[in-house]
């Protein structure tokens, strides 16, 4: 082989391999044509500091509008002086910023259906949509400002009154009280929609008794070592444990990026357990960071029962049996869980804290 | 009694009044044996085939005066005339010249002889000269060649591995003289570990294999490897685009009478130490101020080593070794920092890397007695190592430097996920030609198997340490196997091989029964009907996903001990036919049903309750399933224009709970191979190969759906995920899979005295996007951020690729 004849072989082997990384390889819209069904979050709570509510949406095709924009949520004010916020401020001649969060909701959100529950007495209770409520927004200033042009003293409190929207169906008379072992049937009915009904029987409320630490009742938990909690039995059920550390304005609490302890892995227990058979909870080990003072925290510890659908539904949950990982959202064949004539789910918790402290 | 005496008396005369010849037929040049060459006596039908030793025996001549001939593809006819005498037996090494095939003679009886010899259904023998010519991904490729025959398919172009007639890749045997390799691929499937410069010989099974195998479902692959030039030292070197090779092998020195052969050849991929060499910037920098050179993180190698040494003419012992490993390794540390004010000084440092080496090592030794010219026994001892070790760490150390003072503060946090097989067997294997019309082999087999798959979590801090193992496998499991099956010519046109094979699996009480028939019957010279039947349990599984389109490495288990054997049935029916112009056909049927296998459970949901026992690893759906199909071949394996066309039409359905039936993600019903090599001049080759298939299966997204998550802390909230609604499992299909690849080989170059050869391929010279997966995105508003549709992109296989390689010789 000549020099030519390399040079020549050198070029079509370059030319080849360029056009070897073209191809077409475009984007293209998906359609689907899927006959819709409801979707439905049904929640019954004997827990007191959670109301009882529906949630209602309806399956979308994949060329439909999916999420909507509905507005804006103020989070508070950036200062550029600050070091955390001055990322925002370079090569811009301002004091600071606001921080928006952009609010979407569900474009298939169902707000006309008629849902009632219907106890074991025979009692309807009438679930509302309600788009908003209202709560006041408490924004603290604790550096001077200047606001397009306002100056804001330090030590101002703003209160912003928000409308929170939940898009839910809540109890519009204000009587559901939903007792313990009791049947609770679910009715929708949404025009275009086939009708969805709904059953459940509530689960008992659960005592937690006690609490013990290296052998004694404990009413300040110390990190890092195991402890037993123990709970009234009852006549059977499922219940979740979990456990948190509160921080309060957990933003403004500077120490809180350096607490650890406590934590524990939510686990399911049994509440017909004879006696008073302690689980013992096992926390996270953390180290020690040498630099910290001995500090105390708020520390709850929840047991949440299940009834079944609820059990049946987070806990269980679906057994994915197909996966794949280019796919932006995990996927589902659909669920039914407690309803038929629809996907979701219908179920009942029931709850009892603990409150401690947590000490290290 | 007397009966007894008289038939035992005339039995023994009998034999006395014939003879027979044995031996070896080798390569002239080589000294390497002869597979498949036609031994004959002229003028009468006596006469034998040599195995893949290159040894024949032909018995019950009639003593006499006879000329032998030795006959094979590619060599000069080989004359010897022998005078036997009464009860004589005659040891002969035959050595066949390489010649230029110039008559049709050779053609008809090297080629024929594969086709009167062959009793099983579903096997192909193919020599190095096929696995070279056919065109392949950047160099030739045993299981790439493979996948060019019917009923055996493939996922995807980045993938070696073999889905043989519904069966997965676990269900194969694949073996390397012998030595069972699990995981036999580098680069994540891409490539087998195969070296194609040093096979002798690929001997592959679809199905309906007989009772000396064991263990496996689905298809049976021996690779032979060459044995090592007795005359001189030899040698090649190979370079392609992504790997250089060597080989070189030579006689081993005689010592009082002992004689041999040794082989040894090695493979390693090259881009990592081209970019050392390189030396270019990374773009970090040390601490103190120094480049920080690029590094490419990967590369594979293997090597082989055989060596036979004969220590007479009846004893020989074999050594083989192969170790080959791929290796990810980067480790990426961040430069020192250093902060202070007017107490302290503090001075981080950050590193965290991965190592991740993944290969097989085997070592075997067999030996060979010929205990008499019909009687000839192999002992063979093995281990055999797959492993798998995923190590990703992190290491962070802060100093804290005071006036009076220092602490330090560290953490070191490494991930591994390990998957260990370790595969030691002993194996002996007795073929006794009991008669012309009887050869019996039978035997046993010890296995033991350990295996052990875990995940690891080590985490050490300045004041505490802790180990975590959420997922810890092992077991034991030992297999004892015996077999016994005897090739029966019942007349002139009637062949059957009937066998039995028996294992006992240690973890399960009872004991396996394989019963396996096969029967061959000639219509005619030409025409031949074959049908098989048998049982086939298995005893070990992967745990990979099954929706894996790539996959990377397989995670295997033994069965549990609560689980039963999987086990196969194969029905296999077909007709064959050679023609005059020494052309094969075949059409095959095939009936295969699947019971007790395993299907990895994905994303169990159920992370509150059980312990590391109940991970998903070692959560399987009972699995069983079904493969039906048609297989067409149309073969020429000799001439100028060589190569064979090939139709499959198959459908495989799985059953598990959840999906029910439905085709597994590797099913394509139709495919059609063709495979043509043409020797367009004496040192020019043109090679050409052609796919056309189904797609591969896949579940369609209908639509969205809200499923919910919880969060059940102090306070309660759920909140939506936004999830595809999915249709029934694999109801859709890909688009279909189209692939032409051309090659050209050109020969006879020479420089400074080495004679190189040269060849160039075209991967995909169409250009055709045959898909891969998908994947996928929603389409967003700019202005509002509304979720509109989503969309889908598919991710292609190969595109247009063009490579090259030369190979020396010396």
């Amino acid at each position: 082989m000549n020099f030519n004849s390399f040079l020549k072989t050198i070029f079509f082997s370059g030319i080849l391999t360029f056009f070897s990384c073209l191809g077409e390889n475009s984007w293209e819209d998906l359609e689907s044509d899927y006959d819709h069904v409801l979707n439905v979050f049904g929640l019954v709570s004997l827990d007191s500091l959670q109301p009882s509510y529906v949630g209602l949406y309806s399956t979308t095709d994949l060329d439909e509008i999916s999420r909507i924009f509905v507005g804006v949520d103020t989070l508070g004010w950036c200062d550029c002086d600050d070091d955390e916020c001055g990322w925002g401020c370079e090569d811009k001649e301002i004091d600071g910023y606001w921080i928006l969060d952009s609010l979407f909701e569900p474009a298939a959100l169902i707000k006309n259906a008629s849902v009632i529950i219907t106890d074991d007495n025979g009692n309807n209770y009438d679930f509302s949509y309600v788009e908003n409520i209202a709560f006041v927004d408490t924004i603290y200033f604790d550096t001077t400002v200047v606001i397009y042009g306002t100056t804001i003293d330090w030590d101002t409190t703003i209160f912003d009154t928000n409308n929170l929207r939940i898009n839910l169906y809540i109890d519009s008379s204000g009587t559901f009280n939903p007792k313990p072992m009791t049947t609770y049937n679910l009715n929708i009915n949404a025009p275009g929609y086939d009708l969805v009904t709904g059953s459940l029987t509530t689960p008992n409320s659960p005592s937690i008794d006690s609490l013990t630490q290296l052998g004694i009742n404990a009413d300040t938990v110390i990190i890092n070592e195991p402890f037993n909690i123990y709970w009234d039995p009852l006549r059977g059920g499922k219940a979740l444990v979990t456990g948190e550390v509160l921080f309060g304005n957990w933003w403004d609490d500077s120490l809180a990026n350096d607490w650890c302890g406590g934590y524990f892995d939510p686990f399911v227990v049994d509440l017909s357990d004879n006696g008073l058979t302690p689980y013992t909870i096992y926390p996270w080990i953390c180290s020690e960071n040498l630099n910290q003072e001995v500090e105390t925290r708020d520390y709850i510890i929840r047991i949440t029962a299940m009834d079944e659908n609820y059990y049946d539904y987070f806990v269980i949950g679906e057994s994915g049996e197909y996966s794949n990982a280019l796919l932006n959202y995990p996927t589902t064949k659909g669920r039914s869980v407690g309803i038929q004539g629809g996907f979701g789910f219908f179920g009942s918790i029931a709850s009892d804290r603990l409150l401690l402290k947590i000490a290290r | 009694m007397h009966y007894l005496i008289f038939f035992i008396f005339g039995f023994l005369f009998s034999q006395s009044m014939t003879a027979s010849i044995n031996g070896f037929v080798r390569d002239d040049a080589s000294g390497e044996p002869i597979s498949y060459a036609n031994v004959f006596l002229s003028n009468s039908s006596i006469g034998a085939a040599t195995n893949s030793d290159g040894y024949f025996v032909i018995s019950e001549i009639p003593f006499g005066f006879y000329e032998l001939n030795a006959t094979m593809i590619g060599y000069a006819v080989f004359k010897k005339k022998v005078d036997l005498s009464l009860g004589e037996s005659i040891r002969l090494e035959i050595r066949l010249k390489e010649e230029v095939i110039k008559g049709t003679e050779v053609l008809v009886t090297a080629e024929r002889q594969k086709f009167e010899r062959s009793m099983e259904s579903s096997q192909i023998a193919l020599d190095l000269r096929e696995i070279n010519s056919a065109p392949a991904f950047v160099e030739p490729d045993v299981f790439r060649t493979l996948q060019m025959l019917p009923g055996v398919q493939t996922t995807s172009d980045f993938s070696s591995a073999l889905y043989v007639r519904g069966s997965t890749p676990d269900q194969n045997l694949i073996m390397l003289d012998g030595i069972a390799v699990y995981n036999p691929y580098h680069l994540g499937g891409i490539f087998s570990t195969f070296n194609t410069d040093a096979i002798k010989e690929a001997d592959f099974h679809a199905g309906g294999f007989p009772a000396r195998y064991g263990g496996r479902m689905g298809a049976i692959l021996n690779v032979i490897n060459r044995e090592g030039n007795t005359e001189k030292i030899t040698g090649s070197a190979n370079l392609s685009l992504i790997s250089s090779k060597a080989l070189i092998e030579g006689p081993l020195p005689k010592w009082k009478g002992m004689k041999g052969s040794w082989m040894i050849s090695g493979r390693r991929t090259y881009i990592d130490k081209v970019v050392d060499a390189l030396a270019l910037p990374s773009g970090s920098k040390n601490s103190d101020g120094s480049d920080i050179p690029l590094r490419f993180p990967y590369y594979f190698y293997d090597y082989q080593i055989k060596a036979n040494l004969d220590i007479d003419q009846d004893h020989r012992l074999t050594f083989t070794r192969f170790y080959g490993d791929d290796v990810l390794d980067f480790s990426y540390e961040d430069p020192s920092e250093t902060v202070s004010n007017e107490n302290v000084t503090i001075q981080q440092d950050s590193k965290f890397g991965l190592d991740w080496p993944w290969g097989n090592q085997t070592n075997g030794l067999t030996w060979r007695w010929i205990v008499s010219p019909k009687m000839i026994t192999k002992t063979f001892l093995s281990n055999s190592r797959y492993r798998f070790d995923f190590d990703l760490f992190f290491q962070n150390r802060d100093l804290y430097t005071y006036s009076d003072s220092t602490v330090i503060n560290f953490i070191n946090f490494n991930w591994n996920i390990y998957d260990i097989i370790k595969d030691r067997t002993l194996e002996t294997e007795v073929q006794y030609k009991y008669s012309n019309d009887h050869e019996i082999t039978g035997g046993f087999q010890i296995k033991k198997i350990r295996f052990d798959l875990g995940i690891q979590y080590d985490l050490e801090t300045q004041d505490t340490s802790f180990t975590w193992n959420p997922l810890s496998l092992n077991n034991n499991t030992q297999e004892i196997s015996f077999f016994l099956q005897d090739r029966w010519e019942v007349s002139k046109r009637l062949k059957i091989r009937s066998g039995l094979r028996l294992t006992d699996y240690n973890l399960h009480k009872k004991i396996y029964a394989d019963p396996r028939i096969g029967m061959k019957y000639h219509i005619s010279d030409d025409i031949a009907l074959k049908a098989n039947w048998g049982l086939y349990h298995q005893f070990l599984t992967t745990a990979n996903n099954q929706d894996e389109n790539l996959r990377l490495v397989e995670l295997w288990l033994g069965i549990p001990k609560e689980k039963p054997a999987s086990v196969s049935e194969h029905v296999i029916g077909g007709i064959e036919y050679m023609s005059p112009r020494n052309i094969f056909y075949r059409i095959e049927l095939y009936q295969k049903t699947f019971e007790n296998l395993l299907t990895l459970k994905q994303d169990n949901a159920n992370e509150y309750e059980g312990t590391s026992q109940d991970s998903t690893m070692n959560e399987f759906w009972d699995t069983r399933g079904n493969s039906n199909g048609i297989e067409l071949l149309v073969k020429k394996s000799s001439g100028k224009f060589n190569g064979w066309i090939g139709y499959t039409f198959s459908e495989t359905k799985y059953y598990t709970e959840p999906s029910g039936w439905h085709n597994p993600n590797f099913d394509r019903t139709h495919t059609i191979n063709i495979v043509g090599n043409y020797d367009l001049t004496s040192d020019l080759e043109l090679s050409a190969a052609l796919t056309q298939s189904s797609g591969n299966p896949y579940t369609k997204i209908l639509g969205r759906v809200y499923d919910w998550e919880q969060s059940l802390y102090n306070d309660s909230y759920w909140y939506p995920i936004d999830s595809y609604l999915v249709g029934a499992k694999n109801t859709e299909r890909y688009d279909d899979y189209f692939r032409i690849d051309i090659g050209m080989t050109r020969k006879g170059g020479n420089l400074f005295g080495l004679e190189y050869d040269t060849y160039w391929q075209i991967m995909n010279l169409t250009r055709h996007i045959n898909i891969l997966s998908y994947r996928y995105r929603t389409k967003t508003d700019p202005l509002t951020g509304n979720q509109l549709g989503v969309q889908r992109q598919p991710i292609p296989m190969f595109p247009l690729i063009f490579t090259f390689g030369v190979k020396f010789e010396f």
